[in-house]
């Protein structure tokens, strides 16, 4: 398609010829095939930008249409950067397992190169589904450093970021700050990446012997794996703030290792006995209390998962608000 | 080292009960679930390795379980606590579904897992489950809290809780809870499920006795609430103003499947209608609670369910249907009739079909007919609820086929899809653009479960144990509903007994007798077709 051609009218005309061609192919259909199901409960945008990890972004567009099956329209920012508007519509369907009728959703994609980006916002705004939610899942760096994120971004209900595959993470959460404290509503998959290691904590605390423990809490140490210190252990260490006061003390502890994640555990030190929570081999973490010790899954985290989450909330989060603030006073 | 600690860890310090961890995130983790232990009355049944311990594995590898969580099994098989793990463990691998086994997971869990042989009548039997619940409190600070979890023979519910007061395992001395999860049924008519009440209610509270319906915990029957009161377009119409009558159908393609001699003494009104449909038509049809609390949600489906009117001997056989099939040839099948299956008497008179006609009598819905039908041996495995709307009070289109006076009229329908394609459908009528001129055609709109929310839905025993050690008995039936359901039950369930019926009166692969389909014309209705 080239520039002249692409606009909202034509992008929408071209979505609903794709829905008059499988109807009639329903109708039209083998006897193994019970018709289409055309669904959409979101407009999901995903902005990526071209030569990073493509496949791996429509992958999980992929799988996240699966579960919220949405009106997805990919934005993609061009390496080059004189390059014009492009655009296209087409339908992304599946057939679950052991049904016989194909569920679909409309998938819109737009690209351009930087200096006309803006372009893609224009359009933006007439393609997105009525009445139903809108969630931006930046998934770019450079996009997110773009003038035209702010406009973006402003269209959504929800906007999801990773702030430590942004440029300046700390810079980030201070964005993120600013926008949540005036009533935005973001996700940060970095911080969705921790939810499993607070939720372990939180467990440690439901058990009735550990109610006194704080009375003897000196403090906690943070493990973490690879230098320069994650931006995971700045929301780590803000939150446990945030339940314990500003001023307890958090140590953040370098332990190199060769391991894939960033976490490698807290230490819950007294000085009667400590909690230990500590992720070993296997993606298995064990929690040591005193002679007890038990175990929980810590499964590999995709993208889709995390996402996934953060599409399960769509509501103002207090928790991030306030670890936000802790995070970034620092 | 000083410390300083927020007023919310101060507060917490100060709490004597568990209810203020300040760590929890009640947006992002699950419920909290607060240290206990599952002590499991039949842990060597079908019920145990096929549905319990699937769904506490999946719950532990969701990290829904609180550390340190043990079950205790009990059955009269000498087993050491290895010869159970292992046993659990291979089934849990068999039967899990849609879920990883985690070996390393289950290393762990299996730590928690506990075997204690004896007989349930021997009260010898109970101390030495007492001795293992302290020591795995001890061991693995449970806190002694105890789920109860009778998965024995129906004759034994009330004795084995008898014998738990009487070893004292009723009460902890710490007042950590006690709860008692019991399988239907929950008696076999309104006379002995009043008196396993009065036993079990001499041990236990009755907000500890958590009467298990596994057709309530199903997220689609869960969702019925949320369609009714989370949407106000429905709830207007939600009445015998617009509402014609109420079907409602849960049809087994599968015979009795070697539970012969079982079946034959339960029968369809009882293992069906009694329990799982009275429960799904009272959430269809109560009124909506003040807030989404266990007792107000259960105070409206007890409320209705003794709103149903109780027929009169003389009225049963034009209000309800008892078939039982017969064999048949389905496709290249040849398909025994009940009588011919495995354990049942050649004599049998068991309804393996029955159809019940309701009514409902409060302001809601007096004279609107619910329509409730349950068999084996159907044509498909479905269960559903239809709800039909009356007919548009005025025929504008009165040449167009799908005109409310004409033979294919067809009135809007709402479908509320149980299983297996859980979703709700709508059906109105849209101008047939073919043709030209006013011709009305029906068409459906649909949501599908699946396809709106692709993630796993987790089993109903996953939901209803969670509930159960969380103490949320919303899903649970509660004495006043079991009784009321017996009320309503019975007088056909007698007049059942007092005759005899010439079976079989339908097929195999067919939607059931004739008689069926005749009680509904004689309202002028027929049976939709799932």
């Amino acid at each position: 398609m080239s520039s002249s051609s692409v606009n909202t009218a034509q992008l929408l005309k071209d979505l609903g010829g794709l829905w008059t061609q499988l109807g009639k192919e329903e109708s039209e259909g083998s006897d193994r095939s019970a018709g289409v199901l055309r669904a959409v409960t979101m407009t999901f945008i995903l902005g990526v930008e071209e030569g990073d990890d493509e496949m791996a972004a429509s992958e999980a567009l992929a799988l996240l249409m699966h579960e919220h099956p949405s009106r997805a329209i990919v934005l993609k920012l061009r390496t080059q950067a004189d390059a014009e508007l492009d655009g296209r519509a087409f339908a992304q369907c599946w057939m679950p397992f052991g049904r016989r009728q194909q569920i679909c959703c409309e998938q819109i994609e737009l690209s351009a190169g930087s200096a006309s980006f803006e372009d893609t916002v224009s359009l933006l705004h007439g393609l997105v589904a009525p009445d139903l939610p809108v969630v931006f899942w930046c998934r770019s760096a450079k996009l997110f450093d773009h003038p035209a994120y702010p406009e973006i971004a402003a269209m959504a209900d929800k906007v999801i970021v990773d702030s430590r595959s942004l440029s300046k993470p700390l810079e980030a959460l201070r964005f993120l700050n600013r926008e949540v404290h005036a009533g935005r509503l973001y996700g940060d998959l970095t911080w969705t990446r921790l939810t499993r290691w607070r939720q372990t904590v939180s467990n440690v605390f439901e058990r009735m012997d550990c109610k006194g423990f704080f009375q003897n809490l000196n403090r906690i140490e943070i493990r973490y794996a690879h230098a320069p210190e994650p931006i995971a252990v700045e929301y780590l260490a803000a939150w446990l703030k945030s339940v314990l006061g500003t001023k307890f003390q958090v140590d953040r502890v370098h332990r190199p290792s060769e391991a894939s994640w960033q976490i490698q555990g807290l230490c819950f030190v007294t000085a009667l006995t400590d909690v230990v929570i500590e992720r070993s081999e296997k993606g298995i973490v064990e929690t040591h209390i005193q002679k007890f010790s038990t175990r929980t899954v810590f499964e590999e985290l995709d993208e889709p998962r995390l996402v996934r989450e953060e599409l399960s909330i769509l509501e103002r989060d207090p928790i991030l608000a306030r670890v936000l603030e802790i995070a970034t006073q620092s | 080292m000083k410390r300083r600690l927020s007023c919310y860890a101060q507060w917490f310090m100060q709490q004597t009960t568990d209810s203020a961890n300040p760590f929890h995130d009640a947006l992002r983790f699950e419920r909290r679930i607060p240290p206990c232990s599952v002590l499991i009355f039949g842990a060597n049944g079908d019920l145990t390795m096929r549905k319990l311990l699937p769904a506490l594995y999946r719950l532990a590898y969701e990290r829904k379980l609180p550390s340190g969580f043990s079950i205790v099994g009990n059955s009269r098989t000498a087993m050491s606590n290895e010869q159970f793990r292992e046993k659990m463990r291979v089934s849990v691998q068999k039967f899990i579904e849609n879920s990883p086994f985690d070996e390393a997971l289950w290393e762990d869990f299996a730590k928690g897992i506990f075997y204690v042989s004896g007989d349930i009548s021997d009260p010898a039997c109970y101390a030495a489950l007492k001795v293992q619940l302290d020591e795995i409190e001890r061991e693995r600070g449970t806190g002694g809290n105890v789920l109860f979890y009778l998965s024995t023979q129906p004759s034994f519910y009330a004795s084995v809780v008898e014998q738990i007061g009487a070893a004292g395992l009723a009460q902890h001395p710490g007042g950590a809870w006690r709860r008692v999860v019991i399988e239907k049924p929950f008696g076999h008519d309104l006379a002995s499920a009043k008196e396993l009440n009065r036993r079990i209610s001499a041990v236990l509270a009755e907000r500890d006795v958590y009467r298990i319906d596994h057709y309530l915990g199903k997220e689609t029957v869960q969702n019925v609430l949320a369609f009714r009161f989370g949407n106000t377009i429905f709830e207007p119409l939600w009445n015998r103003q617009y509402i014609s009558h109420v079907q409602v159908t849960a049809a087994e393609s599968i015979g009795v499947e070697g539970r012969g001699a079982y079946y034959q003494e339960a029968g369809a009104l009882r293992d069906m209608i009694q329990n799982h449909l009275l429960q799904v038509m009272a959430t269809v049809t109560m009124e909506a609670p003040p807030y989404f609390d266990s007792d107000a949600v259960r105070d409206e489906r007890a409320k209705l369910l003794r709103s149903i009117r109780i027929l009169k001997p003389h009225e049963v056989d034009s209000h309800a249907v008892k078939g039982q099939y017969g064999p048949a040839r389905v496709g290249n099948a040849d398909l025994p009739g009940f009588r011919q299956e495995q354990g049942v008497s050649p004599e049998a008179q068991t309804d393996t079909y029955a159809a019940v006609t309701f009514f409902v009598d409060n302001w809601r819905w007096a004279g609107v007919p619910f329509y409730v039908r349950t068999g084996k041996r159907m044509p498909k495995r479905v269960t559903d609820i239809a709800i039909r709307f009356n007919n548009a009070p005025l025929s504008l289109f009165s040449s167009s086929p799908g005109a409310s006076d004409s033979p294919l009229a067809a009135p809007n329908l709402l479908i509320l899809r149980i299983q297996p394609d859980e979703g709700i459908s709508l059906r109105f009528q849209s101008k047939d653009p073919s043709g030209g001129g006013m011709k009305l055609r029906p068409v459906s709109m649909d949501f599908n479960y699946g396809s709106s929310f692709g993630s796993r839905t987790p089993s109903a025993y996953e939901t209803l144990l969670l509930d159960a050690l969380a103490g949320d008995s919303t899903l649970y039936t509660r004495q006043d509903m079991v009784e009321a359901s017996w009320r309503a039950v019975e007088p056909i369930q007698n007049h059942w007994l007092e005759n005899k019926f010439d079976f079989p009166n339908y097929e195999a692969g067919s939607w059931g007798p004739k008689a069926s389909d005749e009680m509904l014309a004689r309202r002028g209705h027929e049976w939709r077709i799932p």
